[in-house]
């Protein structure tokens, strides 16, 4: 999968930009459902290598309104449910759409409403 | 009377100018098309090689810094650990740093990230978890090569046995 090396190595100068900020690990996970299902098999990791961050890129072939409705019903609901395991890669400090085509399709309106209450939500967290 | 030839020869000036302008145009465009659609700048950078330094934590960023190596682990725990490029264009650099850069500079303007940071190693680790929604399965491959890959697939599914395209 020749795709897969070139998409993580977008990703390794942001490991030298995060240097020294108190980050271990740099979690990326790539949203869409033009994602392959032979890509969503595979994670690629670079290990930390002293100050340098060490990085996971994970791939998942959905919308990402339907991946995040996913990922929130694996946390827990209320304060006397059991707290789930903490997920590295949910919710996301930062959802970025990069040259996604918004101005063209409507099936991004959920899609974007999600962010937003992600968002909302890791803002009021304390 | 003499406005109105005043004004004839401004409409005069700028019709040539025009012309010239659109002239140049299509020359610039037939060059483009010579050397596969690439202006000046981008063949420059397409041509323009550079060797890497591998990974040098205690340096700053720059071109030749990129990981020699990657790890790819897939659903049944395999590693396979496969090359970076020994040399890239710097076409294929400025794609990366320019993506890179982009994200850095909204998690600093954010508070996410400290933006000043001095590269020493800091005391409290975290980890940090980013999204990128609307993604493709070729984020980062250069458009001309998506596209003659795309239109190899389709051909590829409208003549031979049905294959994930």
């Amino acid at each position: 999968m020749p795709w897969l090396q070139t998409t993580v190595k977008l990703f390794i100068e942001l490991l030298y930009l995060l240097r020294g900020s108190g980050i271990s690990t740099l979690h990326v996970v790539l949203v869409g459902k033009n994602i392959k299902s032979a890509q969503t098999k595979t994670t690629a990791t670079l290990p930390r290598d002293g100050a340098l961050p060490g990085l996971s890129v994970q791939f998942v072939a959905e919308n990402y309104d339907d991946f995040a409705a996913q990922q929130e019903k694996k946390q827990p609901a209320g304060q006397d449910e059991a707290p789930a395991l903490p997920s590295p890669t949910f919710p996301p400090a930062c959802v970025f759409a990069v040259n996604a085509g918004m101005w063209g399709f409507d099936e991004w309106k959920p899609a974007v409403q999600r962010i937003f209450e992600v968002q909302l939500r890791v803002a009021a967290a304390p | 009377m003499r406005c109105v030839s005043q004004v004839k020869s401004i409409e005069e000036r700028i019709a040539k100018l025009n012309e010239r302008e659109q002239r140049n145009r299509l020359k610039g465009l037939q060059r483009e098309k010579r050397f596969g659609g690439m202006n000046a700048y981008v063949r420059y950078l397409n041509q323009r090689k550079v060797e890497s330094m591998g990974r040098a934590p205690g340096l700053g960023l720059g071109w030749q810094l990129y990981s020699p190596t990657i790890n790819l682990t897939g659903a049944d725990g395999s590693v396979i650990v496969v090359p970076d490029n020994a040399s890239q264009t710097l076409l294929d650099l400025t794609r990366k740093t320019t993506l890179s850069l982009t994200i850095f500079v909204a998690l600093a303007r954010l508070g996410i990230v400290n933006a000043m940071n001095t590269g020493a190693p800091a005391a409290d680790d975290r980890e940090l978890c980013i999204h990128v929604a609307g993604a493709n399965w070729s984020e980062g491959v250069p458009v001309e090569v998506r596209m003659l890959t795309s239109t190899a697939a389709s051909v590829a599914c409208c003549d031979g046995p049905p294959i994930d395209c």
